[in-house]
């Protein structure tokens, strides 16, 4: 008590600080050297493509990982972080971009996780304390969960939610988030935006870690560019254009692409009349051209992945009917479907696109397996040479066809997921955010390779909630709303605006 | 450093655990022969080793088509029952006149009809494995006994007992080259067709494993055919071993079949699991068996080893995936 305060932010002490960090995991130097420096009341974006070193940091500064060499020192103290636990006690507190929740609790258990309130001096639990605690937790930020909902029927925005609210049970100093809104539809990413606008406020330092520019932009105070395990800058956002940043991060330039062609005079690949499923998808009507990109945008919840699936039988249709290049179209399941050239690629590739447990190479051939068999045997060879040959296509790092595929990071995996989808040869591909939670870099690449798709004459539906996305790679973008079309427009004509109204408007919600 | 080896402890007991996981069958086996090698006189001589192989043929039959089922993440706890009756039904079809071949054929249509019947129900009404199959040993089991009044039925035909227990062909015994087939068919159907490479994605992910276009439910009825035509197989070499179809005569076929896959270090979640590693414990516990009788170990006992050395897989098996998945 007493004394002065000190009057400059400059003179008082980082509420974080890691100096000279360096980790070495066997085979590569994932941090070499690294000082980042984070400010109470700051939102601080740490940025860098997928292998920078961003996860790294933030598992160092989380106590996930000691470092190899190097100092952290929490409000001016030197700490060492044995384990998460130490962290979470000096008030770090992280989001992972892994989903952590139990899916078999409830809210409440999941956000008062070792904290729980005990009575009888702690040998019984209270579980109206339990309840309590938690829904003040969730109103105090304005998440609308109900405390007692079972964790496994929330869906993926909502679960990103329920884990912030665990990391705000407490009292962070400072809060990381890890892609935070890469499984966040609009309405919660708005909600999203306000609760750390709250908590900045509050002096809670916010190290915010994404691969969307314009969430930086609008949200960060400070941005920190990563690349190869190095540092490369720190800076004051409004130091920054959108251009530097990108060169910054890869090291190059990086253009948008676009294009405008006349799309009626493209031959019909996919027809969709009437398709419907009650509760998700209600009597649609689509038509996709052979060569072009159709965007699907919409909020989450609008039966935009729903529709998808129904198109490659991965469920079933309540009505309907589809052509495939003017013939009847009816697959009874996913492999017929496949058989006649219509692909889906799904948004979740950890729990649907990918075996985590099995190698690049049989991840790649999976869908495919069939085709290389010869007299009921398969020829192995030929399935490697396949593997490695669209490995090197899709330009995947990894050391070895045999490599397993749960060791790649996120970018790397999702090229796998293309991999395996595009060795099919498709003549119709559906994509479900093909860029999620993937760096700037391979999400060009990505980028390129769809346009390069319809190039070459395959009909591609993207999926994406990043309207940016939809508008760089797409010719049309159709808008989806509770279950049915909004509307569709060419994309030279169409703006972020334009599209959020119609998404907004047949929901019967109020455009902020 | 110092907090480098605590961050690195919980990978440590993981690698530890992994590597003893995967040596336990080797190991186990090299032991446990050194150990009866030592203990009984009668245990290490080329005589006892055939007869340790075709006493087990059945268990090692069971338990290769017990590492498909638990592959793809099911499991059959009806082997056992299974096995006994169709025993019984081998054994009353021959003493109601039938040729022995006829007899045999028809055994193994049995069992593959059994083993495919699980399989359906399973697949088709969304019953887990586990429910399904205990059902069909209580049924089996019943059935072996109303069939039977309780009592064995002796096999009297002279060409099928000596066909399956004496007589070598090219001077190796009949159930040994039965293993021998079945074992390398197995291995090919497992690493060189679409199909054996299919069940790996569908045990370690069975929801990724149709949208990839995988037939998911006719793989794993197929992996219940197969179980139930190597069971088939296993029930016409014991009945031929033991000389009659008995009611209630394998009292401890499941146990092991199970036991030796997981000494094998199969996952019980599915997606991983071996054929060579599934031998390899099916003769850990036919050595077990073997050594346990030379040394008038008594058959309760012998129940408590095998239950430890379950155990001890189990608990090797998940320190050694905590965390990996």
């Amino acid at each position: 008590m007493g004394g002065f305060r000190p009057v400059s932010v400059l003179a008082m002490a980082p509420v974080l600080s890691l100096s000279s960090i360096t980790k070495r995991f066997p085979g590569v130097v994932a941090l070499d050297g690294v000082t980042l420096e984070i400010e109470a009341g700051e939102v601080h974006a740490v940025m860098g493509e997928n292998g920078a070193g961003k996860s790294t940091l933030m598992k160092i500064a989380a106590g996930v990982h000691a470092p190899d060499a190097g100092a952290i020192s929490v409000a001016g103290d030197t700490v060492r972080l044995r384990d998460a636990q130490t962290a979470t006690a000096l008030g770090i507190e992280t989001v992972f971009q892994e989903l952590t929740v139990l899916a078999n609790r409830d809210v409440a258990q999941n956000i008062m996780i070792g904290v729980e309130p005990a009575r009888l001096g702690g040998l019984m639990l209270d579980n109206r304390a339990l309840y309590a605690q938690a829904q003040a937790v969730l109103d105090r930020l304005g998440i609308v969960i109900d405390a007692h909902m079972a964790v496994a029927r929330l869906s993926a925005g909502e679960r990103q939610m329920v884990e912030i609210a665990r990391a705000c049970a407490g009292t962070p100093r400072v809060l990381i988030l890890d892609e935070p809104t890469s499984s966040l539809g609009r309405q919660e990413e708005t909600l999203l935006f306000a609760l750390i606008g709250r908590l900045k406020a509050a002096g809670v330092a916010i190290v915010y870690i994404t691969h969307r520019m314009s969430e930086v932009f609008a949200l960060s105070d400070r941005i920190t560019v990563l690349r190869d395990g190095r540092h490369v800058v720190t800076g004051a956002t409004s130091s920054f254009t959108r251009q530097a940043l990108i060169r910054a991060m890869v090291g190059r330039d990086v253009e948008d692409r676009r294009r405008g062609a006349a799309i009626a005079d493209l031959p019909e690949a996919l027809t969709v009349r009437g398709l419907t499923r009650r509760g998700a998808v209600d009597a649609v009507d689509l038509t996709l051209h052979a060569g072009e990109v159709l965007g699907l945008a919409g909020l989450m919840g609008a039966g935009r992945t729903e529709l998808a699936r129904l198109i490659a039988a991965a469920d079933k249709s309540d009505a309907g009917s589809m052509t495939l290049f003017g013939v009847p179209y009816q697959p009874g399941g996913v492999g017929e479907a496949i058989r006649q050239g219509v692909v889906y690629v799904s948004e979740d590739r950890k729990e649907l696109g990918l075996v985590l447990g099995l190698s690049v190479a049989d991840n790649i051939v999976l869908p495919g397996l069939r085709r290389f068999s010869r007299g009921g045997l398969l020829s192995l060879g030929a399935m490697k040479r396949a593997a490695r040959q669209w490995m090197e296509r899709l330009g995947v790092k990894a050391a070895s066809p045999d490599t397993p595929v749960s060791t790649l990071s996120g970018g790397n995996q999702q090229k796998v997921v293309l991999a395996k989808w595009l060795s099919l040869e498709p003549r119709v591909i559906l994509l479900d955010e093909p860029t999620r939670g993937v760096d700037v870099g391979a999400k060009a690449e990505i980028h390129e390779r769809i346009r390069a798709l319809a190039d070459a004459g395959a009909a591609v539906l993207v999926i994406s909630s990043e309207l940016p996305e939809v508008l760089a790679v797409c010719d049309r973008i159709a808008v989806m709303a509770q279950g049915r079309i909004a509307g569709i427009v060419p994309a030279g004509e169409a703006t972020e605006e334009s599209l959020l109204d119609l998404a907004f408007a047949e929901a019967g919600l109020a455009v902020a | 450093m110092n907090a480098d080896a605590d961050a690195m402890d919980g990978g440590r007991t993981r690698r530890a655990a992994r590597l003893l996981r995967d040596l336990l069958p080797y190991l186990g086996l090299i032991l446990l022969v050194a150990y009866f090698s030592l203990a009984s006189d009668f245990f290490f001589n080329a005589r006892n080793f055939e007869r340790l192989v075709t006493d087990s043929a059945t268990l090692i039959l069971v338990a290769l088509g017990m590492t498909l089922v638990i592959l793809v993440a099911e499991i059959d706890l009806s082997v056992g029952a299974v096995v006994a009756l169709l025993s019984v039904i081998l054994a009353q079809a021959m003493a109601a006149g039938l040729p022995w071949p006829v007899a045999v054929l028809l055994t193994v249509l049995a069992a593959m009809a059994i083993g495919t019947l699980n399989g359906v129900i399973t697949v088709i009404g969304q019953i887990p494995s586990f429910i399904v199959t205990l059902g069909m040993m209580a049924i089996a089991t019943g059935l072996a006994f109303i069939f039977t009044g309780a009592i064995s039925v002796p096999i009297l035909d002279e060409t099928f007992l000596d066909l399956f227990y004496s007589v070598s062909l090219l001077g190796v015994p009949v159930p040994l080259m039965i293993v021998v087939v079945a074992f390398a068919a197995l291995v090919v159907m497992l690493g060189r067709t679409a199909f054996g490479r299919e069940l790996f994605a569908i045990g370690a992910n069975i929801e990724a494993a149709r949208l990839s276009g995988i037939a998911v439910r006719r793989n794993k009825i197929a992996v219940f055919a197969v179980m139930g035509l190597l069971v088939g197989v296993g029930a016409v070499l014991s009945a031929s071993r033991l000389g009659s179809g008995a009611p209630g005569s394998s009292p401890s076929l499941t146990l092991d079949a199970i036991a030796a896959v997981i000494i094998g270090g199969a996952s019980l979640f599915g997606g991983r699991a071996s054929m060579v590693r599934t031998l390899l414990g099916a003769l850990l516990i036919a050595v077990l068996n073997n050594g346990m009788v030379l040394l008038n170990v008594n058959v309760d006992s012998q129940f408590i080893v095998k239950g430890l050395i379950i155990l001890l897989a189990v608990v090797l098996e998940r320190l050694a995936s905590a965390g990996g998945r």
